[in-house]
């Protein structure tokens, strides 16, 4: 299982090492501005150039990442791997809970992309102010962990859930 | 003192005067161009800043001093200033120029008569002086599908290198037909015949976003650097025609890891490329493009391990005390963005937390 994992973040890592080569660059579109250009991907045609084809990276049918580079930004999108309804329910309430922090963590978008639970977008001016290495680094910890981290909160559930259980059933039988 | 303003103020690029006496540093922070006289080379410390030229209000991308002492300088906010040294005072020229985005790159002349700049809205313009006027007029060459990202003269000063975020480099003629005495006439080499102005001579593809493009002084090569990590060089033949798909003649190098941001030529025969590896990585050219070595240690870096004796070294290893690595305490933290020749044997590179180092060849 670890070693399953070892090898998706690994894939990502190589990845990230290749796209997270930036640069700033003035928008083509609008005069003085400077935009990340993975965002503005489609609203005009002239910048089309400047956005890279999108690396898609599956570990299964449901987890998967997808990794978008540009010339000055680049997006991350992971989807989270789940089995249920209680799955796909802490998924989300993890994910919103990251996302209305996002100020917090810089790199991380305040909205998913569509199709995909959390997405990163990292910046040329994140690059200068924070080691490519350690961005590289956080973003591998958090593939690692999630899947812990979201099996210790089911756990949790499932063990809150059977005490609420015993005590309502033996409150019950007591009367 | 001016280390600490220097990464506090971050910086974009810089060039060196021809003399070697100054340097003029783009500044990110201020928008502003500093002018410091070198007191002694390696050591920042003892630089002493002269002028600072303020004209432009956003990042100044572009900075370039001519053999005949004039600053070219070009900005995010698509201002071109021309600067003359009239007295040991820098003056602006008027400068006529219809871009409509950011200037990205740009570069004088071999001669120092007429200068070349790409920008973000998909062309080059070359500049030249008009003296009834008195202001720099320009010619556009706009035959790209996007932002112009390098650009360098020929020797010979009559075509000009130009690469795009299109993937495709071009050489372009950039003769300026009213004044034909803007060009070296003693210069003798190839391309001493062309007389238009923005025929496209040479298109490559190169199925990467263009970095960088340099010729050699010779001006009988040329070597491509894009942003998938590869550096093609190119021949020419004695008749200024492209030798293409010829192995022998076309050395490509590929580099494995991340691409380089600058490349120049040392000399005919050796190239040093820089980027988001953060060491300079020297290749040699003839007979064809093949890797040499990685300069390991700076110019900072030498002369520090020769004052710590090996006692010292031997004391701190069996403190335990852990030693920092000459990567953590000298070299580049991030991507190299620039990268000058000081001379025949000494490089200067920079990159935007503001350090600058310097490297022997």
């Amino acid at each position: 299982m670890a070693a399953a994992v070892q090898v998706y973040s690994d894939a990502i890592r190589k990845t990230l090492e290749a796209t997270l080569c930036l640069r700033a660059f003035p928008s083509e579109i609008i005069e003085k501005q400077s935009k990340p250009e993975i965002e503005l991907n489609g609203y005009s045609s002239k910048t089309r150039q400047l956005v890279l084809s999108p690396i898609y990276l599956c570990r299964s049918e449901k987890e998967k990442c997808v990794i978008e580079p540009s010339i000055n930004s680049t997006r991350i999108s992971f989807s989270i791997k789940a089995l249920d309804e209680v799955d796909r329910l802490i998924g989300e309430k993890f994910a919103k809970y990251l996302a209305v922090r996002a100020d917090y963590f810089e790199i991380l978008r305040r909205k998913p992309i569509p199709g995909y639970d959390i997405s990163f977008l990292i910046l040329d001016s994140h690059l200068e102010k924070y080691s490519v290495q350690g961005i590289i680094n956080f973003i591998i910890d958090y593939v690692e962990n999630i899947d812990k981290d979201l099996s210790d909160i089911k756990l949790n559930i499932n063990t809150q859930a059977r005490i609420t259980a015993a005590c309502f059933v033996g409150g019950l039988a007591n009367q | 003192m001016t280390e600490s303003y220097l990464k506090q103020q971050k910086l974009v690029t810089h060039t060196w005067s021809p003399d070697g006496q100054f340097v003029a540093l783009s500044i990110k922070n201020t928008s502003n161009a500093d002018i410091y006289k070198i007191g002694q080379l390696e050591k920042i410390g003892t630089w002493q800043k002269v002028s600072t030229l303020k004209d432009a209000s956003q990042q100044i991308n572009v900075l370039s001093w001519s053999v005949d002492n004039k600053i070219l300088i070009g900005s995010d906010d698509r201002s071109v200033v021309v600067y003359r040294n009239i007295n040991n005072q820098w003056s602006k020229d008027l400068v006529i120029i219809t871009n409509e985005k950011a200037i990205l790159s740009g570069e004088w002349a071999p001669n120092g008569q007429k200068c070349v700049v790409g920008t973000a809205c998909h062309k080059a313009f070359v500049l030249f002086f008009e003296e009834k006027n008195n202001w720099w007029h320009n010619q556009q060459i706009n035959c790209f599908y996007s932002s112009v990202t390098a650009c360098r003269f020929h020797p010979s000063g009559r075509v000009v290198g130009l690469g795009s975020t299109d993937q495709t480099f071009k050489l372009v003629s950039c003769v300026i037909q009213e004044n034909m005495n803007f060009e070296d006439q003693t210069y003798n080499g190839l391309f001493k015949d062309i007389r238009t102005f923005g025929e496209i001579l040479v298109t490559i593809n190169l199925n990467g976003w263009i970095n960088s493009i340099d010729f050699t002084q010779s001006g009988n090569k040329f070597a491509v650097a894009a942003h998938t990590g590869l550096i093609k060089q190119y021949s020419f033949n004695e008749d200024g025609s492209l030798i293409v798909d010829n192995e022998d003649k076309n050395a490509t190098y590929i580099k494995e890891t991340k691409p380089f941001n600058k490349i120049i030529y040392l000399n005919d025969s050796t190239l040093v490329g820089v980027g988001y590896d953060r060491k300079p990585v020297l290749l040699s050219s003839e007979p064809t493009l093949k890797f040499t070595s990685i300069i390991e240690k700076c110019l900072a870096a030498e002369g520090e391990v020769q004052k710590s004796g090996s006692i010292a070294a031997a004391k701190q290893m069996f403190s335990g005390k852990g030693q920092k690595t000459e990567d953590d305490k000298f070299g580049h933290q991030t991507a190299i963005t620039c990268i000058n020749k000081v001379s025949d044997s000494l490089i200067s590179t920079s990159d935007v937390n503001g350090i600058i180092n310097f490297w022997r060849i």
